[in-house]
């Protein structure tokens, strides 16, 4: 059990892993991305159409490409903010 | 202002007065033992130029298929089953890398690096009939996008002799840095 935990640390979250490396140019470009003006807002809509609700009633994207958690993380926030009052967001309980 | 002298080279004149040595396999050549200092030696050049030329599959090629190759994370590491390595492949895994360094959504790739080895200080560490253990130091100048790194350090690389040549049984490469934060590792090394 813990060499596979090694052994996944190694392939996936490592500095020489193979998913990590993507990971780590996808956020760098994302922060060169924010730091520009060129874009007055941020799409977040990836897999919008294809979320589907969870057993917490959430949203769970179909894949892990889906943006549901940034959604989801936002709509938890104005919940917070708003005490649960914001026109057409989830209240977080 | 004394002039600069250049050394003057003794020619030894071959029999039939040749000076260059004859193309093609001499006796010499066909009898060497490919795992003497020069065979090892020309072959971790070849595997730097692979490498450096960015052809994967043909660097894949010179591993055995039951090879591991192995980048530590910590110095003197004595295992890697216990803690984590920077690089710990089997040759699946191996297989999967280089695969994945020929896919162009390979965002970590894009732009590709250009890097330049330097292989020296080559011994051999230990020999048996049909491997050894050879021992090399290792500059690697990688450069990509707008900046520039440097990685060296000691490669250990067991090669053992088959039937369509030598090849890598297994490869550790130990970084002076292993164990501090560092950029995404695509490149092997």
């Amino acid at each position: 059990m813990f060499r596979n935990t090694i052994s996944f640390a190694n392939t996936v979250n490592g500095t020489g892993s193979l998913v990590l490396t993507d990971d780590l140019e996808i956020y760098n470009r994302i922060g060169m991305g924010l730091s520009s003006e060129g874009a007055e807002w941020i799409e977040i809509g990836r897999g919008f159409d294809s979320d589907v609700p969870d057993a917490h009633g959430g949203r769970r994207g179909k894949n892990s490409t889906s943006e549901v958690y940034i959604r989801n993380t936002l709509e938890a926030w104005v919940g917070y903010m708003t005490n649960g009052h914001a026109r057409g967001v989830r209240a977080a309980s | 202002m004394a002039k600069l002298q250049r050394p003057k080279l003794k020619k030894v004149a071959a029999p039939g007065g040749r000076v260059t040595r004859p193309l093609g396999r001499s006796k010499r050549r066909a009898t060497r033992n490919p795992l003497d200092l020069t065979g090892c030696e020309q072959f971790l050049l070849l595997e730097a130029r692979l490498l450096d030329e960015a052809r994967f599959d043909d660097w894949l090629a010179l591993f055995t298929p039951d090879a591991w190759y192995w980048v530590p994370s910590q110095p003197d590491q004595p295992d890697p089953h216990e803690t984590v390595s920077l690089i710990y492949d089997d040759r699946r895994l191996l297989e999967t890398r280089v695969r994945r360094l020929a896919n162009p959504r390979m965002y970590s790739q894009e732009p590709r690096s250009r890097t330049s080895r330097m292989v020296s200080n080559v011994t051999i560490e230990e020999a048996g009939r049909a491997a050894c253990t050879v021992r090399s130091k290792f500059v690697l100048i990688e450069f990509r996008r707008d900046s520039q790194r440097i990685f060296g350090g000691t490669a250990f690389h067991c090669l053992v002799q088959t039937r369509g040549g030598l090849r890598i049984a297994w490869k550790r490469v130990d970084l002076v840095n292993c164990d501090a934060p560092m950029d995404g590792i695509t490149i092997p090394f």
